[in-house]
């Protein structure tokens, strides 16, 4: 199941939109909810309003396991919504029937979060991972609930014990990166981004955001090795990525002129091969900035 | 093969049959409700420390391949934290047991595998003895269509008869259909906690090939090794020249 999937479901059920009191048939719901859950996709508006039609006509006609996933992803979708009273009784409804249950209770804790109860919140997941220590979707939940209260040495410290455990969450790592550089911890925030650098696809954003915190962190060493950074991005999306052509102006602007380090004569040319690419991508994109950018630039053009 | 119509005696019926089928229903359900409640999942103590080790490994493996992609200073970092001769992940003492040796040692393991046996194939077995024993050479019924001689032996165990028509089976097999049939039906009752024969008959024949097969010491030594060896080639040190060459040809271009 991949997102077109999602997307051709989704065609399926937009023909209904516009037709008085046409209802779209269960399986063309189940098959748009099934392809949303397994491609995670986030949807939220969609999926609570065809996930609370399934709920509500088609209750009979779904296989009980199916029901009970339904429970949870229409509840998140209505909870991410704002529409707490919709969501409710589903969040009852599955504690009820999963009394036990670690999944159910994070559900539960989510409804707290949603409903502006944090410490509640804080105090269930707590209690849930007291329980099951190897618990690995609970932490995450935790670090959601620091941040949005603004603890990012709490949500930093909850990040770093799973991670001792997990250490190869991407997702984990980028979120851990992120704390950091809102932090102003570029130290540690770039080794986060190291760790993320090494977990496969090479995305020129991963390689960007590395150079940024080795620039920020400063010094020469440091600048010339995400000058490098910012040259690999901009090889790797064609010298199109504008981030890159900055970041490479930047790390111009702050080592002096004759440094060139290993980087030999390429390194010299580049801060004015960059400034005409901006020039140019301006002048193609944005022209109405142009005469800012050419000012700001005027030492390479 | 003379045609004919064998009927059965209605004391077969009630001695053979009905009991039959009562006692492979009834000794079904046993061994449903015995696999359920023995395969609680056991609440194992070490899971963190083992979770870290393995995750670990695979990290190790991880940044081992991607490392020329890391900055120098990186990689050595990693390096150290790793192979350190003292405090170094892959110097110390791995906490996860490799398989045989739980075998040996842990006590709890041991009680588990020897649960798993005894719900399993073991009654099966026994059923299979018991049943030929008592129900055996009675022929049970008729399948309502001809059959080629060549499914005698799967429908007629226990009775060697070579002139009795193909179509009618005796205890044991129908002992047997009946065994398997029952999944269907049962699988209704119980969901997903049906008792899977097949799946059971399966994982008897690889014991060794389970999860918990995860050697730390062998990995830690593999990996150890692997940080031993080969430098660290920065893979962006012509970047520079390369997104030059980039941005001039762009320029050309446009």
């Amino acid at each position: 199941m991949s997102s077109e999937d999602v997307e051709e479901a989704r065609q399926l059920l937009l023909r209904y939109a516009g037709a008085e009191r046409a209802m779209p048939t269960c399986d063309e719901l189940r098959q748009f909810l099934k392809a949303s859950r397994e491609a995670r996709i986030r949807n939220p508006e969609d999926i609570a309003n065809y996930g609370s039609l399934a709920l509500r006509h088609y209750k009979s006609q779904l296989a009980e396991e199916e029901l009970w996933l339904l429970h949870e992803q229409v509840g998140i979708a209505l909870m991410e919504c704002g529409a707490l009273q919709q969501a409710l009784p589903l969040v009852k409804a599955v504690l009820l029937k999963f009394p036990g249950s670690i999944r159910a209770r994070r559900l539960q804790g989510m409804y707290y979060q949603a409903a502006g109860k944090p410490a509640q919140a804080q105090q269930l997941y707590e209690e849930l991972l007291s329980e099951q220590p190897h618990n690995d979707v609970i932490p995450k939940q935790l670090v959601v609930l620091h941040r949005e209260a603004g603890a990012l040495s709490e949500a930093i410290s909850v990040l770093v014990t799973y991670l001792q455990h997990y250490s190869n969450d991407r997702e984990a790592w980028e979120e851990l990166a992120d704390c950091y550089l809102e932090a102003g911890m570029y130290r540690q925030a770039a080794f986060a981004l190291e760790e993320v650098l090494t977990m496969g696809v090479l995305a020129p954003l991963t390689l960007i955001k590395y150079g940024d915190t080795l620039a920020s962190i400063g010094g020469a060493a440091q600048l010339r090795t995400a000058r490098a950074y910012y040259a690999k991005a901009l090889q790797v999306s064609g010298g199109r990525s504008v981030r890159a052509l900055y970041g490479l102006i930047a790390v111009a602007n702050q080592l002096p002129d004759k440094d060139a380090g290993a980087a030999g004569s390429a390194a010299q040319e580049l801060p004015s091969a960059a400034a005409e690419a901006l020039v140019a991508q301006y002048s193609r994109d944005a022209p109405d900035k142009l005469p800012l950018v050419k000012q700001a630039l005027a030492r390479y053009l | 093969m003379g045609y004919h119509e064998l009927v059965l005696d209605s004391n077969v019926r009630d001695w053979v049959f009905i009991p039959l089928t009562l006692f492979i229903v009834l000794m079904k359900l046993l061994m449903q409700y015995a696999h359920q409640m023995t395969s609680a999942a056991p609440v194992t103590t070490k899971v963190l420390a083992e979770i870290q080790e393995q995750q670990g490994v695979t990290r190790s493996q991880r940044i081992r391949a991607a490392a020329n992609w890391l900055p120098e200073s990186a990689f050595r970092m990693r390096k150290e934290f790793f192979t350190e001769k003292e405090s170094g992940v892959f110097n110390k003492e791995p906490c996860t047991r490799p398989m045989h040796e739980t075998m040996a040692t842990d006590p709890s393991f041991m009680v588990d595998m020897m649960k798993k046996n005894l719900t399993g194939m073991l009654p099966q077995i026994v059923m299979g003895a018991a049943v030929s024993f008592f129900f055996s050479g009675f022929v049970m019924g008729k399948v309502p269509f001809g059959l080629s001689p060549r499914f005698r032996p799967m429908l007629q165990r226990g009775v060697d008869l070579s002139s009795l028509d193909v179509s009618y089976f005796t205890s044991l097999s129908y002992y047997f259909a009946l065994l398997f049939a029952s999944r269907g039906p049962f699988s209704l009752v119980f969901r997903e906690n049906t008792l899977d024969e097949t799946e059971m008959m399966k994982r008897q024949m690889n014991p060794m090939a389970g999860g918990a097969g995860f050697d730390a010491k062998a990995a830690f030594k593999t990996e150890l090794q692997g940080w031993g060896a080969g430098e660290h080639e920065w893979t962006l040190l012509g970047a520079e020249d390369a997104a030059l060459a980039v941005l001039k040809a762009n320029a050309q271009r446009s």
